[in-house]
């Protein structure tokens, strides 16, 4: 049976960069996880297509990492982004899809091991929930 | 007269989005104004917008032109700009991401840059950004290369310049002016002085070679390619490759010497060096043979030592970054460049010889300060993959993942990006021979006294008001000699 | 008209003014109005029982912190929260940083120093003017020592230098506007452009694309341009001006003649210039009649022939030999030598060109300044300084190294609120209005907004040059050229700048004040 081959995209707020950098090559290495990372200057700039997109690219999992909603350069950007995401998982709800495919991470009131540790758990979580139905087939 | 060179760049739009430097970031709050400012852009913005999948990219972020005109009219104040993270993540200090965005953009029109309003980059730099080239005023009257009124010659040519006295008829010798019948040394003619070399990081493969070479056909360059890369689909372009030979014996070459005109050795000592020159040349005496030797603190001294043993061309390399390697404080291409140049000049032997320098060169205006500071020509890696849109990320090898896949390229796609930033690079350094008054590159060889270097106009204008400056190391360390924006 | 002109408040023509600091009223506001009776800038307004939008363009920003008026602090809500504006990570340019785009609006907004921390003397290049510092005794601030008896202070300069008889002319500042061409810019532009320089009796240029019809009320104030292109020179456009500028090459593209892209010939601009509508028009570089120092005498001395009264001004480039080339100009009878350095503004140029091609004016100013004393002839000749001269300061730094005055263009449009998007020669051109002749951008700024926005800027320059000239013991302006002993350099003097003045500029507002 084909190694399951799990496929994450991570949305960062470009102040985050470096909060999630030991968490990302921590799972890097890992066998069979492919990270794809985009940068954004505020995760208010997320709109729902973002999220919804990223799933029919074929991830299995979206992770947000953005400020605290008190602390945004862009004042409430992380707030909408925190709007936005729940909206996003209202949808998955409504068509069938586990919400926790999305997820926000706040990282800053963690220290750095609770925060592999929390996104670790997740990422082994939305590991084997299988391609959405509305994925175009992917090349293995 | 032989029939001027002339490009035709064609557009080859990219395949994949590029970043733009800023982002448009929209808030909540949209009053739905029936005068909304997004269908009043003046680029029409939001009417081009799309949403990559593939990188998870809004192209409104690159076809934005930060004009601030919606951000400045909202009635709901919903629209910020902002600077885009993947685009100042892109590159290094030294290949910069305004630097990799141009080298894109000069691959898909193959135009010169041209922008509105003053230059509004730092005042100088280290490295290349520490000169500046000289021009014609009044009474020097310019050249006008780029409108066609008058014509810019940019060939070179490489080889060792025809020995005019003392033909010596050693038959050992290896030397082809003394060997051959005419007396003649056989010369390579390069229809501008930019060589392409080996691609960076990775091998690629055959595709990415097959574009390369048509491109070096094309623009009438020439190409250096490793000699066991040779494909077969390579054969008819031999006029203009350069097959970079393995260390050891040459004898087994003999294919691959035929239809070549020039092969490059890579330097391990001076008498190997001449000796595979010399196998080389009993093979195939028309060919010119150049010695590839990285750039160090022995530079000069095997330079001379090359030279004076004969060697018709050297190509000399310094890191992705410009430097000498192997040195506690490296120096920069720039300086070797002259230091070499110059060395050659005062023991009467630079026109023996001609001197290929690579390393470093990121846009078409290091090309002419190369040529300023002694090169006859120069060679590029980079810029070449980047015309392929690659994003510098570093992770290549195979079985990785390239973000624009470049292997998969369609090779004359490839080609047609290569030529086009070749045209523009081409038409820059008209644009510098033009204001300097030159009608040929040749002539801007070591042409020191056209350029203006910062050490020597800061000595003669501030230094000679306020007197000795304090130390460089000392400034480097209060102020960091970090500009952010 | 009055002396000195009127400063009137001249807000941003925009509905969102771009400030250094965003005010944000979160929902916890419950419309007191508090902040309103507190801010004394008037950031906070209210209407009826609802707050307004918070105009933060005014807000002082950190520097408030200590203040009784805080708004931050004193807010029974804690509904309010400032951050620096997240839009100026868009503003990248080094030599017109942030701050100093934002300074020079509010320079042209309210005529006076800017408030708060808002950088205003210096930009961010790194080099030339930007490692320049004037020397102030210890605790003088220009900004604040605004003296009694400033009109005992003369900033004027005689630009008839040569004893040849021809009028003198005087301009009330140092300085005056740089050419920008009818086609490069729009009508608006140049009008607001020539009457401020009208109000502040100075100068403005009309660049090479010919002399529109409207500006010829201000014919007094006006500079033609004879360039290489030679659009739209006749002799009755020489007649009619005191000063006549050969532009023989411009800073920003040396080697080059002038770039109006295709789309930018409109049909007035093709009128005006003999052109075909919709043809690129790209000068030919150079003077193809003028291959010698005779020949640029030849050319000196027709524009003298066919106006007697007027001075000539010889505007060069920045080669190494700059100042031969000055005083080739001197022996072919120029009044005025105006060098334009490398970093100067254009409407279009190859990046190439812009970055690389000849020095700055930096440089320019003290060679050629020491080269014409050298050859006797300095006091004959008015030396005229342009190529990215930003502000205030910049001008003293200019005069201080050698010059007797400068030429501004870039700051002019900055004024009329360009932000240095560097769009001005794409398709219809700017698309703020101010370089472009298109219909429906040009209407988006009118003339009377644009004179007033120039007028403030250059009161506000004013005000600074003659604080300046107090806290020296200066007269007058003249008294600074060549005063390099005025000057510090932060590659020479060390020892004597302060840590403030030594560190590289920084966009984040610090919230103290530097001197």
């Amino acid at each position: 049976m084909q190694e399951k081959r799990v496929e994450l995209t991570v949305f960062c707020c470009q102040h985050q960069g470096e909060r999630i950098r030991p968490i990302l090559n921590e799972l890097n290495g890992s066998p069979g996880i492919e990270l794809k990372k985009v940068s954004l200057p505020c995760t208010g700039k997320l709109e729902v297509f973002h999220l919804t997109k990223a799933l029919e690219r074929g991830a299995d999992g979206v992770a947000i990492f953005g400020c605290p909603e008190g602390n945004c350069h862009y004042v409430v950007g992380s707030q909408r982004a925190g709007g936005r995401v729940r909206y996003t998982q209202r949808i998955l709800k409504a068509i069938g899809i586990e919400e926790n495919r999305i997820y926000r991470f706040i990282l800053e009131e963690k220290t750095p091991q609770e925060g592999i540790e929390a996104f670790a758990t997740w990422a082994k979580n939305v590991q084997g929930k299988g391609v959405p139905p509305a994925a175009p087939a992917r090349s293995s | 007269m032989p029939k001027k060179y002339h490009l035709h760049p064609k557009p080859a739009p990219p395949r994949f989005a590029a970043p733009g430097p800023f982002g448009i970031i929209e808030g909540d709050g949209c009053l739905n104004c029936s005068n909304c400012v997004k269908k009043s852009c003046v680029y029409s913005v939001f009417r081009k917008r799309e949403f990559d999948t593939h990188q998870l990219m809004d192209t409104a972020d690159s076809l934005c032109k930060n004009c601030f005109r919606c951000v400045q009219e909202c009635y709901g104040r919903i629209l910020s700009k902002s600077a885009n993270p993947e685009f100042r993540s892109l590159g290094n200090k030294y290949w910069t991401p305004e630097i990799i965005a141009s080298n894109w953009c000069q691959a898909e029109t193959g135009k010169i840059p041209v922008s509105g309003g003053g230059y509004g980059g730092p005042f100088a730099g280290p490295g290349f950004d520490s000169m500046w080239t000289d021009m014609s005023e009044i009474v020097r009257p310019t050249r006008d290369g780029i409108h066609g009124r008058e014509y810019i010659s940019t060939s070179v040519e490489f080889g060792r310049v025809a020995q005019p006295v003392a033909f010596a008829f050693e038959q050992d010798s290896f030397n082809g002016a003394e060997t051959s019948d005419h007396g003649i040394s056989p010369r390579v003619e390069a229809s501008l002085p930019i060589i392409f070399d080996l691609l960076p990081f990775h091998s690629f493969n055959s595709s990415v070679r097959l574009a390369l070479a048509q491109a070096a056909r094309e623009t009438k360059a020439l190409m250096v390619v490793r000699a066991e890369e040779m494909e077969e689909n390579l054969g008819p372009l031999a006029g203009h490759l350069i097959p970079l030979l393995p260390a050891g014996e040459v004898s087994s070459l003999t294919s691959t010497l035929s239809g070549v005109r020039m092969v490059e050795v890579p330097f391990t000592s001076s008498g190997e060096v001449r000796e595979r020159v010399r196998e080389i040349k009993q093979i195939n005496r028309e060919v010119v043979v150049a010695v590839r030797m990285m750039l160090g603190p022995r530079s000069e001294e095997n330079a001379f030592a090359l030279a004076g043993a004969g060697i018709e061309v050297l190509h000399l390399l310094a890191d992705e970054e410009g430097q000498e390697q192997g040195a506690s404080s490296p120096r920069f291409i720039k300086d070797l460049i002259r230091s070499i140049h110059l060395g050659l000049v005062q023991q009467k032997r630079r026109d023996e010889l001609s001197l290929i320098f690579g390393g470093g060169i990121a846009m078409a205006e290091h090309v002419a300060k190369a040529i300023i500071c002694g090169a006859d020509a120069v060679s590029i890696s980079i810029p070449l993959l980047l015309a392929l849109e690659c994003r510098l990320c570093g992770r290549c090898g195979p079985g990785m993942k390239c973000p624009v896949e470049v292997e998969k390229i369609n090779p004359s796609w490839g080609r047609q990006r290569i030529t086009n930033l070749i045209a523009a690079w081409h038409a820059q350094l008209l644009e510098v021979l033009g204001a300097m008054g030159m009608r040929d590159v040749r002539r801007l060889r070591g042409e020191a006294g056209r350029a203006i270097f910062r050490e020597e106009i800061e000595r003669e204008t501030f230094g000679q008001i306020f007197g000795e400056p304090v130390a460089k190391a000392r400034l480097e360390k209060e102020e960091g000699y970090v500009l952010a924006p | 008209m009055s002396w000195p002109p009127e400063i009137k408040r001249t807000p941003s023509r925009f509905r969102n003014p771009i400030g250094k600091y965003k005010i944000h009223r979160g929902p916890a506001c419950v419309h007191c109005g508090k902040c309103a009776e507190l801010c004394p800038l008037g950031v906070h307004r209210r209407m009826g029982k609802k707050m307004l939008a918070p105009k933060d363009e005014l807000c002082l920003g950190p520097t408030c912190a200590d203040r009784e008026y805080y708004c931050i602090r004193r807010c029974p809500q804690a509904a309010l929260r400032m951050v620096i504006n997240p839009n100026l990570q868009a503003f990248t340019d080094y030599r017109w940083p942030a701050d100093l785009l934002l300074s020079t609006w509010q320079q042209a907004e309210t005529g006076e120093v800017p408030h708060g921390d808002l950088e205003y003397r210096l930009g961010n290049s790194g080099g030339g003017f930007d490692r320049l510092r004037l020397r102030l005794p210890e605790q003088e601030d220009p900004s604040l020592s605004l003296r009694e008896n400033g009109d005992e202070v003369s900033t004027a300069i005689s630009l008839n230098r040569r004893d040849d008889g021809r009028p003198q002319v005087r301009i009330s500042v140092p300085f005056y506007g740089g050419g920008m061409s009818f086609g490069s810019v729009s009508i608006n532009t140049m009008l607001s452009r020539a009457r401020a320089a009208e109000a502040w009796n100075t100068f403005t240029c009309t660049g090479e694309g010919g002399f529109p019809a409207p500006l010829q009320k201000y014919d007094d104030h006006m500079i033609t341009q004879v360039a290489t292109g030679l659009f739209g020179v006749r002799e009755e456009t020489i007649q009619r001006v005191r000063i006549v500028e050969f532009k023989y090459a411009q800073g920003a593209k040396p080697g080059l003649g002038g770039h109006l892209l295709g789309d930018k010939v409109t049909p007035a601009v093709a009128r005006m210039r003999e052109a075909v509508v919709g043809n690129s028009l790209f000068s030919p570089f150079p003077f193809h009649s003028v291959y010698s120092v005779e020949d640029h005498k030849k050319h000196v001395d027709w524009i003298k022939e066919v106006n007697p009264r007027c001075l000539v001004s010889v505007k060069v480039s920045t080669p190494t030999d700059v100042d031969m080339v000055a005083v080739g100009s001197y022996y072919a009878g120029a009044h005025i030598i105006h060098l334009d350095g490398s970093y100067g503004g254009t409407g279009a140029a190859p990046d190439i060109a812009k970055k690389n091609i000849a020095m700055p004016i930096e440089y320019a100013i003290p060679k050629v300044h020491r080269f014409l004393a050298e050859e006797g002839i300095r006091d004959q000749v008015t030396l005229i300084a342009s190529g990215g001269i930003r502000s205030a300061y910049d001008i003293a730094k200019a005069i201080a190294l050698g010059a007797d005055g400068a030429v501004v263009g870039t700051a002019d449009m900055v004024a009329l609120e360009c932000l240095r998007c560097r769009n001005c020669e794409s398709g219809q051109g700017c698309p703020r209005g101010i370089a472009t002749t298109d219909p429906e951008l040009s209407q988006l700024m009118g003339m009377d907004w644009g004179s007033q926005r120039i007028i403030n800027l250059y009161g506000a320059w004013r005000k600074q040059l003659v604080a300046l000239l107090q806290i020296w013991g200066l007269k007058d302006i003249g008294e600074l050229v060549g005063r390099t002993d005025l000057l510090m350099h932060l590659d020479y003097h060390r020892e004597e700048l302060k840590d403030d003045d030594i560190r590289p500029f920084l966009l984040r507002g610090n919230g103290h004040r530097r001197n």
